[in-house]
């Protein structure tokens, strides 16, 4: 496999692999290291990728084992992205600043902050991503009935917390 | 979608059994249905908060450019690093290469020339080859001469051997003693 045809196989799963990376480790510089890294990788296993039957659910998998190898590695730093407002990359104001519902918005990526890592793995790779449960459980290396007790109790736990702020403020 | 589905979906939902065309639907009606909603706020609140937080997460930087770039540059570093690596082999092989040649050389100034230990005429080998024999057998011969003494020891060793004769006579006295003694115990 040569460069330009790694290339058209892994950038269009880039977006994914961040975004997954993002949500595992809550810091957007962090999680573009660990797509590199992923993308690294993946390179060197580039022979192997033709024979894997879901090349971007391995790639996830892959991404899962190394953000998880790395939030064991490093020290508990707590960095949260998407309440600066500020975009760490352009500098420039985030897109949410405009929408009506920012202070929700804001209360939401706490809550989702908050769930215990398989829940918010999943959350992601679900509502965010749209991967069915057999290619979810792939990823998390879970049974199938596993990521629906987890993505149920996600739900659950945002649904519960959004309530209390709408109606307690 | 009636009051009951709706309910079903949701309780469907919050139990992760939907699959993904159902949550689309349901998606769908609680983001852009304004009639019936207001018993379902909070789960409207969800549907597009986690939209928003979806069409967010893909507007954040430009991911693929950063990941292309990243990936050329490995390319690059790569490439120039295996040429790197191979330039430094070819060094390695053209020194041996060199190294085996100058002693092959140096080899051949020391010792280049064959010995003349041959003939090419076999008459004059033959000669030759009787020479050297000769001259072998000559010191031979010296080499053993200081052991034709041994036969001196030998000649003067043999008068002794008639003790042996002698010896043999008194055997068989002994054992005419030994019948004498015997007849004399009969009687």
């Amino acid at each position: 496999m040569d460069s330009s045809e790694f290339k058209r196989l892994i950038l269009p799963m880039s977006r994914k692999l961040f975004n997954f990376a993002h949500m595992m480790l809550r810091d957007q510089a962090e999680a573009q290291d660990a797509v590199q890294e992923v993308c690294l990788k993946l390179w060197n296993l580039r022979d192997r990728l033709k024979e894997i039957h879901n090349p971007e659910a391995f790639a996830m998998k892959t991404m899962k084992n190394w953000c998880l190898d790395h939030m064991k590695s490093r020290k508990p730093v707590y960095v949260d992205q998407y309440h600066s407002g500020i975009d760490r990359q352009t500098g420039q104001k985030n897109p949410l600043e405009s929408l009506e519902n920012t202070d929700m918005m804001e209360h939401f990526t706490r809550v989702l902050d908050r769930l215990p890592e398989q829940q918010r793995s999943i959350f992601q790779l679900r509502d965010l991503e749209g991967y069915e449960f057999d290619e979810i459980a792939d990823i998390m290396d879970m049974t199938i009935n596993t990521v629906r007790v987890n993505l149920s109790r996600a739900r659950t736990r945002l649904r519960e917390e959004l309530h209390k702020i709408r109606v307690y403020g | 979608m009636d009051k009951q589905t709706l309910n079903d979906l949701l309780e469907r939902f919050y139990k992760g059994e939907t699959d993904i065309r159902e949550e689309k639907m349901l998606h769908y009606h609680l983001t852009f249905s304004g009639k019936d909603i207001q018993d379902y706020e909070t789960d409207r609140l969800l549907a597009r908060l986690t939209e928003s937080l979806k069409e967010k997460q893909n507007t954040v930087s430009d991911i693929e450019g950063s990941i292309a770039a990243y990936i050329d540059k490995r390319m690059t570093n790569t490439f120039i690093k295996r040429f790197r690596k191979s330039i430094n082999r070819y060094a390695v092989a053209a020194a041996i290469a060199i190294l085996i040649g100058m002693t092959g050389f140096l080899f051949y100034l020391r010792y280049g020339e064959s010995p003349s230990d041959t003939y090419s005429d076999p008459q004059l080998a033959y000669l030759e080859t009787e020479k050297t024999l000769l001259f072998v057998s000559e010191k031979l011969n010296t080499g053993l001469e200081p052991l034709s003494n041994i036969n001196k020891i030998n000649s003067g060793t043999r008068p002794l051997k008639s003790f042996e004769t002698i010896e043999r006579n008194l055997e068989m006295v002994g054992f005419f003693s030994f019948i004498n003694q015997s007849s004399s115990l009969k009687k």
